[in-house]
């Protein structure tokens, strides 16, 4: 394995999470929590109903981390073959049940399984192995898989009892929907567009190294808040299993090291959201914890922080991101529709921040907006 | 008009209220209504007062200027506009209940931190005619 300076993975690792949210609305959050999940050795379920970018929003960030990705669409009727890999027929005739799994999922690196509850028990039993213990049994087939995340997908929550307990072995839920009405315009436009094929800007390699960043993460500060959180959701009705409640620590340790923090803080609680298995809980939890979160920052993961805890210091680090990004694609003759995203960020700045509390640094971008506007 | 209400910064203990609305006094709302002229009329609803004008809609339409006043809805009260910035001292639904009391006053209308009330049952389709009458007056 090819030893990685942790910190020197953290910019490859923005540059794909960039590189795949650009041209997508409304799912950067999305790109935002495979990430995280991946740092954090966890696996992610996405809930959200046909056609909204779920699986073109992972396969973006498959290709900006250059991993081996396999994606498979499952139904009632799909066969385990299709999953793992058809029975070597030459080792068959021997009498030895084998399994070819050249470029199938035992051998991905990033996986993404849509309608993943129509799978065969047959399929979901074997799928748990790979997801638990990264081990492939099938047959005289016994291989270590290289799967650094499996992202799957669902248009529901499963309501049966046994497929519940298959849903519990993905930690991150997230929650999509349609696009709303104000963002109808950029979804044509970009999507007219926008393409899967993405040069690679980082590598497996990137989130190995921060994988193992990660779990020399010191929580010592954060476990406190942690259970006091937990302690608040537990008032609200809201109770985490003792397993999610123990795996939160991955998540929080995970947006730690994608903030650059080998200590990890109060900045970094806000993954827990995310460990809730219900929208609705997370809903509930955002409002509840809204002040312990309020000091959520994470420049890496900047539309995931800042979702979990509405804060301002997350809101602020878009808000400036998005500006500065602006400013620097300024054309050389300043046309209406640049001036009117420029506005556009202004406004945000105002109606979100009152003078006595605005940062500095977004006061700062305020100031450059504002001279852009006035020239 | 006067009210005995103090107004805070709502961050970081509520998020800011989503703009759907943006008061603009002198020079800046006189320039504005000068812009609107020169380009299609945003889909926007308007009330014209003596001190400047009130836009109403969504936030991505509403237009900029330096000194604007963003106005949001808190849910507990949709027919009231306050700064979307900042939170009232008492609850709103009290404000609301305050102004009818005490003034005869009833949503809609628009509050700003230098408590003044802006009735916005008025509120009309922008449209080219009235921006002209506002000003040339």
């Amino acid at each position: 394995m090819d030893t990685v300076n942790p910190e020197a993975s953290l910019a490859p690792l923005s540059a794909a999470l960039a590189a795949a949210k650009q041209g997508l609305v409304d799912r950067g959050v999305l790109v935002d929590l495979v990430v995280l999940s991946a740092v954090a050795g966890e696996h992610a379920l996405v809930i959200g109903p046909p056609g909204t970018a779920k699986s073109q929003a992972v396969r973006r960030i498959a290709n900006a981390l250059g991993g081996q990705y396999f994606e498979y669409l499952l139904g009632r009727f799909t066969e385990p073959n299709e999953i793992f890999g058809p029975v070597d027929l030459a080792r068959l005739r021997e009498g030895v049940v084998e399994t070819l799994t050249t470029g199938m999922l035992p051998e991905a690196e990033i996986a993404f399984l849509d309608e993943v509850f129509q799978g065969s028990s047959a399929i979901l039993n074997t799928l748990l192995g790979i997801l638990q213990e990264r081990r492939f049994r099938r047959g005289l087939t016994m291989m270590d898989c290289p799967l650094r995340i499996c992202v799957a997908a669902s248009n529901q929550l499963p309501e049966d009892p046994s497929l519940e307990a298959f849903a519990d072995r993905f930690l991150v839920r997230v929650f999509v929907d349609r696009v709303p009405d104000p963002s109808l315009d950029e979804l044509l436009a970009s999507g007219w567009t926008l393409t899967d094929r993405l040069n690679a800007v980082a590598s497996v390699n990137d989130l190995r190294a921060a994988h193992e960043a990660m779990r020399a993460v010191d929580l010592a500060a954060v476990r406190p808040l942690l259970a006091a959180a937990l302690r608040e959701l537990r008032g609200a009705g809201i109770v985490l299993s003792d397993r999610r409640a123990v795996k939160c620590q991955r998540l929080i340790a995970a947006a730690a090291t994608l903030a650059g923090r080998a200590v990890a803080s109060n900045a970094d609680l806000w993954p827990v959201i995310y460990a809730l298995p219900t929208l609705d809980q997370q809903t509930l939890a955002q409002e509840k914890l809204r002040a312990m979160l309020a000091a959520s920052d994470n420049a890496t993961l900047p539309s995931a922080a800042e979702d979990a805890s509405a804060g301002p210091l997350a809101r602020a680090r878009r808000i400036e991101k998005a500006g500065h990004a602006l400013l620097a694609a300024r054309p050389a003759q300043p046309d209406h529709a640049w001036q009117l995203q420029l506005e556009g960020v202004a406004r945000e700045i105002d109606a979100t921040f009152h003078a006595s509390q605005m940062p500095e640094a977004i006061a700062a971008l305020r100031r450059s907006l504002v001279a852009e506007l006035r020239a | 008009m006067l009210l005995n209400v103090t107004w805070t910064p709502r961050m970081p203990a509520a998020p800011p209220l989503t703009a759907s609305g943006v008061y603009l006094q002198g020079h800046a709302a006189r320039g504005l209504a000068r812009e609107l002229l020169t380009a299609p009329l945003p889909p926007l609803e308007a009330v014209f007062i003596a001190e400047g004008i009130v836009l109403l809609g969504p936030a991505e339409q509403l237009p900029w200027r330096d000194g604007a006043l963003y106005l949001g809805r808190d849910a507990a009260e949709p027919r009231l506009y306050l700064p979307s910035t900042l939170a009232p001292s008492v609850p709103v639904e009290w404000l609301a209940a305050a102004l009818a009391r005490q003034h005869g006053l009833h949503p809609p209308y628009a509050l700003t931190e230098s408590k003044t009330v802006i009735p916005l049952a008025g509120a009309r389709p922008l449209d080219a005619a009235t921006l002209t009458r506002r000003i040339a007056a």
